[in-house]
């Protein structure tokens, strides 16, 4: 579904990524572990076009989309929540979904108001709301609702479980694995490990803008050298 | 008996001055303001437009006929040909420029307006034109004892349902739902598949499309002539500032400060009736920096 194959990507003169590389199959949770300034971001950013790999490529659906805008990423097939989760804040709840939404000729259940309301009640409990007027857990459900209104076939979760109360983490777990059981693929970031990993096949660490390790979830459940090097658990 | 009267006609007839020139004002700081909060465009250029709706409105009349069907035509496609004439700046020239930090945007716009002025005095020449509205706005409906120009009602009736198009328009249309996104986090909305050079290029379309329809309007009640686009654009970009920059109804406040304070301060002072206005900007930003309505800056 999505390969990228050996990114540089710069902010400005400093170079974030030294050549990262992974891929994720159809159907997969894949998640990118690292500490804070790895290179998380930067990667779920070069991805989705934001900030555009100076070198090497990202293939999606084995076509090559390096250095198309965003939008066009998102046409093809791409949603993305950012970690700061940018909802609009003047815009309702529902507003906020509204503008996101894209026709589709997928015949698998195409996502719209009510379907997102159906995954997360809260967001049709609160429709007339203000998007800034909603706690930071909402608005991270309003941002993933909001990406699915796109009807993606990836989505990118930058980080979804930051700040959430344990409580609330356990829920989006399970929700991220209900999208998963649609169909849909998932790549995750996160620092949050045993919840990453509680929910994803596959994982890639990375640091220092490099990727330094991946394998299934399992393999690096039994690698205590591994986690206790890059990921301190 | 006789004097308080005269002074109730008198303030009366200041009133509806007042607030039929707020509500020209309020067409084309509405435009302005739209531009300024969607795009972050502070467009210097807009007044020409609003100049080039004038003498569009000028062309159109003479063409179609002073009466019937060339004011209300002036009225539809002057705004309509300004809106071509921005649509083909905002592609070919400043769609390139979004990145640029706004003083850069100020000399660009400002350069656009030195040119289309040259162009406007090559097209139509330096002299002074009119037209004249159809009969049915011409002269007075007398209320009561006071003779109210009709064509001053008229504009009290166009203000509002700009007004309220506009409110539909931000509202109540997916586009109108995607500029307001758009104004707060550009890059988000292309995030979401949307192409936000063509809802930027539609924002200025309907900016550019205000400008014109304010010129076309004030084109029967005053001489259409060059640098009536510097007093209007220096009158708008003190009422956006005043209103909250990019905030439609900060708008339509400030363009009834504007319009009220220099009529009834004719009443007042008429030597220096052209102060007022100015003096509520002062007093405004004293109180409100940041203007009296929430800006989307």
């Amino acid at each position: 579904m999505l390969e990228v194959q050996g990114i540089h990507t710069f902010y400005g003169l400093s170079h974030i990524l030294f050549g990262v590389s992974l891929q994720v199959n159809p159907g997969e949770v894949v998640c990118l572990l690292g500490r804070n300034g790895a290179g998380k971001t930067t990667t779920m950013r070069s991805i989705i076009g934001l900030t555009a790999p100076a070198r090497g490529r990202i293939l999606f659906r084995d076509e090559d989309v390096t250095g198309q805008p965003p939008y066009r990423l998102a046409r093809r097939g791409i949603g993305y929540v950012p970690d700061d989760r940018r909802i609009f804040a003047d815009l309702t709840v529902a507003e906020n979904l509204e503008i996101a939404e894209r026709s589709t000729n997928k015949e698998s259940g195409r996502w719209d108001k009510e379907r997102v309301s159906e995954l997360f009640p809260v967001l049709g409990e609160k429709r007339s709301r203000k998007g800034g007027h909603l706690s930071g857990g909402e608005q991270k459900m309003l941002a993933i609702g909001r990406a699915l209104m796109g009807n993606p076939d990836l989505i990118l979760l930058d980080e979804p479980m930051e700040g959430l109360a344990p409580l609330m983490v356990r829920s989006l777990e399970e929700q991220i694995l209900r999208l998963k059981a649609t169909g849909l693929t998932v790549l995750l970031s996160e620092q949050n490990v045993v919840s990453a990993m509680r929910i994803s096949d596959r994982s890639y660490i990375i640091d220092n803008g490099q990727i330094c390790y991946h394998g299934t979830v399992k393999e690096l459940q039994a690698n205590e050298e591994v986690r206790k090097k890059y990921l301190q658990v | 008996m006789a004097f308080g009267q005269d002074l109730v006609g008198a303030v009366t007839s200041q009133l509806l001055v007042g607030l039929s020139r707020a509500m020209i004002l309020f067409v084309v700081s509405a435009g302005l303001s739209f531009v300024l909060g969607v795009l972050r465009v502070p467009n210097i250029a807009h007044g020409s437009l609003y100049m080039i709706g004038a003498f569009a409105a000028f062309t159109i009349t003479a063409l179609f006929g002073q009466a019937l069907p060339g004011f209300w035509l002036a009225l539809i496609l002057a705004p309509l040909a300004v809106a071509v004439v921005g649509l083909i700046l905002e592609r070919a020239l400043l769609s390139h420029l979004y990145q640029r930090e706004h003083l850069m945007l100020i000399l660009f716009t400002f350069g656009i307006m030195l040119i289309l002025n040259d162009l406007v005095k090559i097209g139509w020449g330096a002299e002074y034109r009119s037209i004249v509205p159809p009969d049915n706005l011409t002269g007075s409906l007398t209320i009561g004892d006071l003779p109210l120009p009709r064509y001053n009602l008229f504009l009290l009736i166009v203000g509002p349902i700009v007004a309220v198009a506009m409110w539909l328009f931000v509202n109540r249309t997916r586009i109108g739902k995607i500029s307001r996104a758009a104004a707060v986090d550009r890059e988000m909305v292309g995030v979401l598949g949307i192409n936000v050079s063509w809802v930027f290029a539609a924002a200025f379309v309907i900016g550019c499309f205000l400008a014109g329809l304010g010129g076309a309007l004030i084109a029967p009640t005053t001489s259409i002539t060059l640098g009536m686009d510097r007093t209007v654009i220096m009158d708008t970009f003190l009422i956006v500032t005043i209103g909250g920059l990019g905030n439609i109804w900060g708008a339509l406040i400030g363009s009834l400060i504007f319009g009220l304070t220099q009529s009834l301060g004719l009443l007042l002072w008429p030597q220096f009736a052209v102060v007022f206005p100015y003096a509520a900007v002062v007093l405004v930003l004293l109180a409100r920096p940041k203007g009296l309505l929430r800006s989307v800056w």
